[in-house]
């Protein structure tokens, strides 16, 4: 081999990597559905022409589609952004702003193409983004009711709601997000949506009829009869891994995705075992109690034994049975025995804030996250996060606040960045 | 239901049923007789045996473009792959078959982006940065010259070119991925390999990866 041939193979492993690190982990789930999903399998839309090097345009079409597409690019960039309006107000909403219900009754944001968006009392919400296709929500807390206009193929909004992400086309789903917990529930009515975040790293694709409740910890899908359910495919929407149990194995003549079946049996083999009283508590949602069962079966024993997984579990459950300190001392033996890092630093950093109220270590524990993740689906929050502690030390939330206005522009911290860059 | 109500309202389901599907394995040959036999599941076994496979070749022949739905491609390169299953004569080169419907498909992908670039009058240079974090600055720079200097090159050079040296194809497996003989992939691929070092040689970033001690080794 000459030099040339290995001086290139180097760069193209060097462009491999770059490469491998852009697939989007859509990709793959959105092909499967289509390709199981279409019925278009004996007239493909195109037939295999000649093989890399016989295709040739004849002039004159070319010219034709060449005028055509000009015309449709010129009408293309013509066609605006989306606008909206909230409740009876005829006044545009601005992209950025909160929006929330006053009083008891539901709140309407209208889109210019004829989408509608409802928030139930308590529910906060902001729209991020807009374009001519779509727009960006992204759910602060609450419920929401989606009723998405399919316009066409390019059809692109997305809701988003703490880590998680709902790529949706034309579509109608119930949708709410409890911070607290930090579950998010999505209820689909019509058409299908892809749902990505912590627990679904290659998206989960969910259909009418079906209720996606995930969180950080858990991960629950229930399919059964919705006022407007569609038929499922159970070929092309094969769960990822449910968290319920199964009444007997059973083998279905169909065949999962491979990155659904490799999830679904390394969860399968990694999940905490509902054997041990605190586990069997924590699945049932009853932290205090499983806190309550861990400590009395002895904390420091239980974590010793604890595998990756089950000791994340026990940090949750400290979390969200009120004892942080405990939570903590999990979460730093995670990261201990296990290296495990990013969303465990993230953790600790909004432990160490909202619960043991020590903003300096939150400082450093949401600085470290972004440190190990810088474009970890926390990233946004982490930033946020960090600024919202440093506002009173001028320079270094100027400096934070730039950082997060370049990547965030219209984040849930952007209007807090903006008044930090402007005073 | 009419958008304003409130989801509360909703009737939800009352006792839940969970799916689980576990998988099966088969072999080509049974993948291959249940494929042309209609069945639904040789379709979703082929797709999920294959589709890592074509999406990467797709994407590292293609780069990163925003405009680019790789899904959309994924899906043409499997409705392709049933359409001219008759073509397979043996069930064992499903991998090399699909493989090169998947090269095919990212050539007429080239082919119809210059032509989309044509009319937008959109140039090879104005390529979006390339969105990850977590990659060193240099490399990923290496990465978005690598792909500037391949839109340069005629579809074929480059799918010849991306197969051998970023997907570390060998010769023999290139020629049958792009269905020509073993000498005429030999003389595609000097084409692309001697275009690409001369126009690497003039890029300030791409010359530090291709030279050694100041002088050309082509």
């Amino acid at each position: 081999m000459d030099d040339l041939t290995n001086r290139l193979q180097k760069l193209g492993a060097a462009v491999a990597e770059v490469s491998d690190r852009t697939a989007d982990p859509a990709t793959l789930p959105n092909a499967r559905r289509r390709f199981l999903s279409s019925s278009d399998i004996a007239e493909p839309r195109r037939s295999l022409g000649p093989l890399l090097g016989g295709y040739r345009v004849p002039l004159i079409a070319f010219a034709g589609l060449a005028c055509a597409a000009l015309i449709a690019l010129f009408l293309w960039r013509r066609d605006p952004a989306l606008s909206f309006s909230v409740g009876g107000s005829h006044e545009p909403g601005s992209v950025g702003q909160w929006v929330a219900p006053e009083a008891e009754a539901p709140l309407d944001v209208r889109f210019s193409e004829g989408t509608v968006v409802t928030l139930t009392p308590g529910a906060r919400m902001r729209v991020t983004d807009t374009s001519t296709t779509g727009a960006t929500l992204l759910i602060e807390r609450g419920a929401i009711h989606a009723a998405i206009t399919h316009r066409d193929s390019d059809t692109r909004w997305s809701v988003r709601a703490g880590p998680f992400e709902v790529r949706v086309t034309g579509t109608a789903f119930d949708a709410r997000w409890d911070p607290a917990t930090e579950t998010f529930d999505l209820s689909m009515l019509e058409g299908s949506v892809i749902v990505s975040g912590p627990r679904l790293p290659s998206g989960r694709v969910v259909v009418a009829g079906e209720q996606l409740v995930v969180s950080t910890t858990k991960m629950e899908l229930r399919a059964g009869a919705a006022p407007t359910a569609a038929k499922s495919d159970p070929v092309a929407d094969a769960p990822l891994a449910p968290s319920a149990p199964s009444p007997a194995p059973c083998v279905s003549p169909d065949t999962p995705s491979p990155v659904a079946s490799a999830a679904s049996s390394s969860r399968a083999a990694d999940a905490p075992r509902a054997d041990g009283s605190w586990k069997a508590l924590a699945q049932a949602g009853k932290y205090k109690e499983a806190i309550a069962a861990a400590e009395a079966a002895g904390f420091a024993g239980e974590m010793s034994r604890a595998s990756s997984t089950e000791l994340r579990t026990l940090a949750d459950v400290a979390r969200f049975g009120g004892r942080p300190a405990l939570a903590k001392t999990a979460l730093l033996s995670l990261r201990k025995r296990f290296g495990a890092r990013g969303g465990s630093a993230f953790l600790l950093g909004k432990i160490s804030a909202d619960q043991l109220r020590s903003p300096g270590e939150a400082a450093m524990w949401f600085d470290t996250y972004l440190q190990e993740e810088p474009g970890g689906p926390l990233a946004e929050q982490a930033l946020g996060r960090l600024m919202e502690i440093r506002k009173r030390d001028t320079g270094a939330a100027r400096l934070l606040a730039e950082r997060y206005l370049a990547r965030y522009p219209n984040g849930a911290y952007a209007a807090l960045a903006r008044s930090l860059v402007g005073r | 239901m009419p958008p304003s109500a409130a989801p509360a309202e909703r009737p939800r389901t009352s006792s839940p049923a969970v799916v689980r599907v576990l998988p099966q394995v088969r072999d080509d040959e049974a993948l291959v007789r249940g494929v042309r036999a209609g069945e639904r599941w040789a379709r979703a076994a082929l797709f999920d045996r294959y589709a890592v496979d074509v999406e990467r070749i797709l994407r590292r022949i293609l780069g990163y473009e925003v405009h680019t739905d790789m899904a959309d491609l994924v899906h043409d390169t499997f409705v392709q792959a049933l359409s001219s299953f008759d073509n397979l004569r043996d069930p064992g080169a499903l991998r090399g078959f699909i493989q090169a419907i998947a090269a095919h498909t990212a050539y007429r992908t080239i082919r119809s982006r210059k032509v989309r670039r044509w009319l937008r009058f959109w140039e090879p240079s104005q390529l979006p940065e390339v969105a990850v974090d977590d990659v060193d600055p240099d490399v990923r720079e290496a990465y978005r010259r690598t792909y500037q200097l391949l839109d340069r090159l005629p579809a074929d050079e480059r799918v010849a070119f991306v197969l051998r040296h970023v997907e570390g194809m060998d010769l023999g497996q290139l020629a049958e991925t792009c269905r020509v003989s073993l000498s005429t992939i030999k003389r595609r691929l000097a084409r692309a390999e001697s275009r690409f070092a001369r126009a690497a040689g003039r890029d300030e970033v791409l010359r530090s990866w291709l030279v050694e001690g100041g002088r050309w080794t082509t």
